[in-house]
């Protein structure tokens, strides 16, 4: 059975670009277009990683990501952000939220995959 | 230009200045009339050009308030323009990228939709069971099968042909022996000839052997119409044998003839279908790569429209810059009212503003007026 990514991000276009990029490695997609939205749909399936970006209307990504971590069903799954913030400090904030992997965009589908399954949960 | 408070107003420098001067006039002229009445007309002078130069001063602040007013509405007009122009474009283009990105997902889908179906007419074809091939190559030995069998049927038919000929052979002793049978017939009626002369000589003791020679010439008699009668069977089987052998050789020749002929057109068929399941098969593992590669060229062009997420981002924080102008541009006038100071517009805070909202490296290369560089992947950090 395939396992499943959520990816998190305001632009409709980027969540299609990842989830092709997954799609075609053989993932099932999970969608969320803020944090706020994402975290509604958490509701206790198994989820093997998120992707999710930064800056995002309504609840941005480092606060929907420490919300995960509070979630008992979801404290270990792995997130990787993937964003335009490029800025060291931000990076820091995200490492300090629980973050695995920082990927700044644009990202190499290759590179992506790569990263996911280095750190998607078995 | 900077316009400095004083404690003095400038329009009461005139007035001032003519009074000491006419105290002035009045002193070195020991207050004569003549000195009193310079005195007076200076003090009069500068009454007069006190009052010009206030009337000055007031239009001058007058046109001051309206300059920076309509600085105010400048930016109020201008920015709300730009912004809305700015947000249109960042939203027609986020919506045409968000659109194309749809409709190439789509193209995607249906590629491997075509994809999945041509694995699947291919491995059709090419089942080991069930496939076209398999089909195909059973055919062509059942076919093979019924030539063979056709052939050793036909070969049974010569066998059978070859005995009857053998027959004929047999047909040929017949007639011999017939002949035989005639000639013995006509010695022994001979000889039945002479034994009834000779016992007709011997008178009364010859009565018995006459009887004997006679039934002997019966019987010779019979004999050679037994083998006339044999002869005349004979030639009877051996002409229907020899029809026979020769419609069987007619039957066989034309038998080999439609054999060789169906073998010609089964092999030609069988070429054909060849032909057309090779074509099948080419055709479909062309349609395969090609969609795999067109898949895989739009997969790449979806990646490139990343950048509609980082052309957005800046359009909004410099559409955010242009909208706090007006503000600025109110507060610069508020600062002059409460001061009476003109400073200087100064671009840096609105500069500062908008460097705060920088989230990408080329935002700060080029506000400090550097050029980027070459775009190189960027490196995954993982924490």
């Amino acid at each position: 059975m395939a396992k499943t990514i959520m990816i998190v991000d305001d632009s409709a276009s980027m969540r299609r670009v990842v989830g092709i990029a997954l799609k075609g490695a053989g993932y099932d997609v999970l969608e969320g277009c803020d944090g706020k939205d994402a975290l509604s749909k958490l509701t206790g399936q198994k989820v093997h990683m998120i992707i999710s970006d930064v800056n995002m209307p309504v609840m941005d990504g480092i606060t929907f990501l420490k919300a995960v971590k509070q979630m008992a069903a979801y404290k270990f799954t792995p997130v990787i952000m993937l964003t335009t913030e490029s800025e060291e400090s931000k990076k820091r904030e995200g490492q300090a939220a629980g973050a695995r992997a920082w990927v700044v965009k644009p990202f190499q589908p290759e590179q992506l995959i790569g990263a996911v399954q280095r750190l998607c949960l078995p | 230009m900077t316009f400095f408070k004083r404690s003095v107003p400038l329009q009461q420098y005139p007035a001032i200045l003519s009074l000491v001067s006419a105290l002035a006039i009045a002193a070195v002229g020991q207050l004569s009339l003549v000195a009193i009445m310079l005195a007076g007309l200076v003090v009069v002078a500068g009454v007069v050009l006190t009052r010009k130069l206030k009337v000055r001063e007031a239009a001058l602040m007058a046109s001051i308030e309206t300059y920076l007013n309509s600085q105010t509405q400048f930016s109020e007009q201008l920015a709300p323009v730009w912004s809305g122009h700015i947000e249109m474009s960042r939203s027609q283009m986020a919506s045409a990228i968000e659109s194309l990105s749809e409709r190439f997902c789509g193209i995607v889908d249906k590629l491997d939709a075509a994809v999945h179906t041509s694995a699947l007419e291919t491995q059709t074809i090419e089942d080991d069971d069930k496939g076209l091939v398999a089909v195909f190559s059973r055919s062509e030995q059942k076919l093979s099968d019924v030539i063979t069998e056709q052939k050793a049927a036909m070969s049974g038919l010569l066998g059978m042909l070859d005995k009857v000929q053998g027959l004929g052979r047999f047909t040929s002793e017949l007639k011999e022996m017939a002949a035989d049978v005639a000639k013995i017939s006509q010695q022994s009626n001979l000889l039945a000839l002479n034994a009834a002369i000779e016992a007709a000589r011997s008178g009364e003791h010859g009565r018995g052997f006459a009887v004997v020679a006679n039934e002997f010439r019966v019987l010779s008699g019979q004999s050679g119409e037994t083998g006339r009668h044999i002869a005349r069977n004979v030639g009877i089987i051996s002409s229907a044998i020899v029809e026979t052998c020769t419609v069987v050789r007619e039957a066989v020749d034309q038998q080999d003839a439609s054999l060789l002929a169906a073998q010609s057109t089964i092999h030609a068929v069988m070429a054909d279908f060849q032909g057309i399941t090779d074509a099948l098969m080419r055709s479909g593992a062309l349609l395969k790569n090609e969609s795999i590669g067109i898949k895989s060229e739009i997969n790449d062009s979806l990646v490139q429209m990343q950048f509609q997420d980082r052309v957005s981002q800046i359009m909004n924080h410099v559409k955010n810059n242009i909208e706090s102008l007006p503000a600025f541009m109110q507060q610069h006038q508020k600062d002059y009212a409460s001061s009476l100071v003109l400073q200087p517009l100064d671009a840096q805070d609105l500069l500062t503003e908008l460097k705060a909202t920088y989230v990408m490296s080329d935002q700060h290369v080029v506000h400090e007026g550097g050029e980027l560089a070459q775009k190189s992947n960027n490196d995954i950090d993982f924490f």
